[in-house]
């Protein structure tokens, strides 16, 4: 490669990286800062540096608690998802009948409008005694965002070649046995690839999480951060604080499991 | 390997179970008391982060302890307004209104009054004529749906000019003008000095500006200039727009696109030099503004043309304390005491002086009351007890339609895709579907 065709490639990976990097280094300046000088000096460093805004937000509210309920939720609803989505893609591996209307009717939610859907949620969930739980909130996610789940796990799974499962039933391996020895074993990149977007989307979302909540025990990090944000007042700094608090959990797994999210994304591109 | 990944799976799935399953048990908000006696809970957007919570909790405190063994209040905050409506809405849909609740009354939208659930407070009025006479009866009569009183008026914010006199004095301004076109001429001199001279938002519900927008508009075509029903392509909604406009071009950089939290930080920290916002404001002042009293407050300008009176307010929407229908009269009971101990002189005077919440009920205020109450929160209560008249705010009364057309229409205004005609013209098809 050429001299100019290089830094062509590191101008470009540059300013792409600034790109990203540059809000989250803003937000996290600006979690130091005071309400002020987030005003006064908006991308600069801070004048004065306030360690004290985290423990401020952490006196403030539970974050921790909020945390725990965000994950709980994310990862119950990421572990039904996924385990429905490896069963119903397996089932539509093969051929029945309405089977494409049942894959049709399994990604039907994703073109359905969640805010519409907004009060019958909410009369099913208080109905089943559910309303103000995390078990509720991760249920429900695991209802709004399966047809996400359940469409990279189908994709991925298709791409295994039928002769695996037909060797499996020629070795005497029954439909179960071949979904738990085979087809789930082999579609476990794609699950991991599923599993990652359902977390973080599960963990990001905030329309739900503070309608189906009322209480400190059951709302999440999301609703949390909200409590520096009121109608009447807006704390930036304790807002901020407690935004890079809950980011951090989800910073530090992607920081840990980067190859293997990369790998994921990647698995099942090339045959 | 791959045995390992579904354990994992497995034990994640349990350990989030029973994170739920512990969570599912509803827990004490701010407030919650002894758990003796009957337990009512107060759904309010009253976060403990803002001083209007914290009395609350304090309110709730002491009528706890004055019914112990009988009542006990428990407080349940969300923080955000629009969040706080549409959890009160799917509640009222679900069959399970909350015990109390603070709502938005608007004539426009009587869902939630026609929805059967709600509580009619009419018998426990006519029994404590000295309760009843606490309210404004306008607002008792607006509130009154099929021969049904279906809440409690609880606030009706008076929206009033917030300005710093330092500001002015630096732009060689010394006094509140007393009409637009010399507010407009101030208005020219603040942004010379390096200022903005209005916070205007045009996101969300464009709350700043469609304050400025409502006084403009009263001020050219009277009181019932946008009452429902009005034709609002007329002569004094387009001079509404061609000021608007002008105020626009005068404000802050980002008030094109800008929101409430962004419009409200620029005046508090001194970015910009007055402000048209509610008695909630006073709170971030106090706690923002070094020399808090340097943030004085004013009455909006007219244009002297007998229009109106001078003096008038602008109002946020009537806010109402709404109740779910009980079955069970003791709880019916507690909702009563409740809302009696909360609209109390005593609780209202506390509620205005350290809650910097001025309540729709008579709120009569001692020396000593007036001598603790904050510089803005006195002049909020001399200017609203004064005003000629009150009118809801403009944006409040329209229809869905138009409120969600009101951004980009503002925009193209301040950006001069749109003419204050084509803005009149539009605004009014909006209303009309």
């Amino acid at each position: 490669m050429s001299i100019i065709g290089k830094s062509f490639r590191w101008v470009v990976l540059g300013v792409f990286t600034l790109i990203t990097l540059l809000p989250l280094l803003w937000l996290v300046a600006s979690s130091f800062k005071t309400q002020a000088d987030i005003f006064a000096n908006p991308f600069g460093l801070p004048s004065e540096w306030r360690f004290d805004n985290y423990a401020a937000a952490l006196d403030a509210h539970p974050l921790y608690l909020y945390l725990r309920n965000s994950i709980g939720a994310a990862v119950l609803a990421t572990v039904v998802i996924v385990l429905a989505s490896l069963m119903a893609s397996y089932a539509l591996l093969h051929r029945f009948r309405l089977s494409r209307a049942t894959f049709g009717f399994l990604l039907f939610g994703i073109l359905l409008p969640v805010n519409a859907l907004m009060t019958p949620i909410f009369f099913l969930v208080n109905m089943m005694g559910l309303y103000n739980s995390v078990l509720g909130l991760g249920l429900v996610y695991a209802g709004l965002f399966f047809p996400l789940g359940f469409l990279i796990v189908k994709t991925y799974m298709d791409t295994t070649p039928a002769e695996i499962f037909e060797a499996a039933r020629i070795d005497g391996a029954g439909f179960n046995s071949v979904f738990v020895r085979i087809a789930a074993p082999l579609a476990s990149p794609g699950a991991i690839t599923a599993a990652i977007f359902l977390m973080i989307t599960a963990f990001n979302e905030l329309l739900f999480a503070a309608i189906l909540t009322k209480d400190t025990e059951a709302q999440t990090i999301q609703v949390g951060v909200r409590y520096f944000l009121t109608t009447y007042s807006a704390n930036y700094p304790l807002a901020f604080a407690a935004t890079v608090i809950g980011m951090a959990p989800t910073v530090v797994i992607y920081i840990i499991l980067s190859d293997r999210i990369v790998a994921a994304m990647t698995a099942g591109s090339l045959k | 390997m791959k045995k390992n990944a579904f354990a994992v799976l497995g034990i994640t799935a349990a350990v989030a179970l029973l994170a739920g399953c512990n969570s599912a048990v509803p827990a004490g908000g701010s407030g919650s008391g002894s758990g003796s006696g009957t337990e009512i809970e107060i759904l309010s957007n009253f976060t403990s982060d803002v001083t209007r919570g914290k009395v609350l909790d304090e309110l709730i405190k002491q009528f706890n302890s004055e019914h112990k063994g009988d009542y006990t209040v428990v407080s349940k905050a969300q923080p955000d307004w629009p969040t706080l409506q549409q959890q009160i809405r799917s509640s009222i849909s679900a069959g399970s209104a909350p015990d109390v609740f603070l709502y938005n009354y608007n004539p426009t939208d009587l869902s939630r009054e026609k929805s059967g659930a709600l509580m009619d407070w009419s018998s426990a009025l006519e029994d404590d004529a000295d309760w009843k006479a606490r309210f404004k009866q306008d607002n008792l009569d607006a509130l009154t749906i099929d021969g049904q009183l279906i809440g409690i008026p609880g606030d009706q914010a008076p929206t009033l000019f917030y300005y710093n006199k330092d500001l002015f004095k630096k732009a060689g301004i010394d006094a509140f003008p007393a009409t637009w076109d010399e507010y407009l001429a101030d208005a020219q001199k603040l942004k010379d000095s390096g200022v903005g001279a209005i916070s205007l938002m045009t996101a969300d519900d464009s709350w700043h500006t469609m304050n400025a927008f409502s006084y403009l508009a009263t001020a050219e075509g009277g009181a019932d200039v946008y009452a429902p029903g009005s034709d609002l392509d007329n002569p004094a909604i387009v001079k509404a727009a061609d000021y608007t406009k002008r105020l626009l071009a005068l404000s802050t950089p980002d008030a094109v696109g800008g929101n409430y939290a962004a419009s409200s930080s620029n005046f508090l920290n001194g970015q910009s030099a007055s402000i048209i916002d509610g008695p909630w404001l006073i709170s971030s002042i106090q706690s923002t503004v070094k020399d808090a009293c340097s943030i004085g407050v004013a009455a909006a300008p007219t244009f002297d043309n007998g229009e109106i009176d001078p003096g008038y307010t602008v109002t946020d929407s009537l806010n109402v304390w709404g109740a779910a229908k009980q079955t069970d009269k003791k709880k019916e009971a507690a909702v009563v005491a409740w809302m009696k101990f909360f609209t109390s002189n005593d609780s209202a005077v506390k509620m205005a002086v350290e809650g910097e919440y001025p309540m729709a009920v008579q709120t009569e205020l001692s020396d000593a009351d007036k001598e603790k109450a904050s510089c803005q929160m006195a002049e909020v209560l001399d200017i609203s007890n004064a005003a000629p008249a009150a009118i809801v705010q403009m944006a409040r009364g329209i229809t869905t339609d138009a409120q969600a057309q009101l951004p980009s229409l503002l925009e193209s205004l301040a950006l001069g895709q749109t003419t204050p005609e084509q803005f009149a013209t539009k605004l009014q098809a909006a209303n009309a579907q």
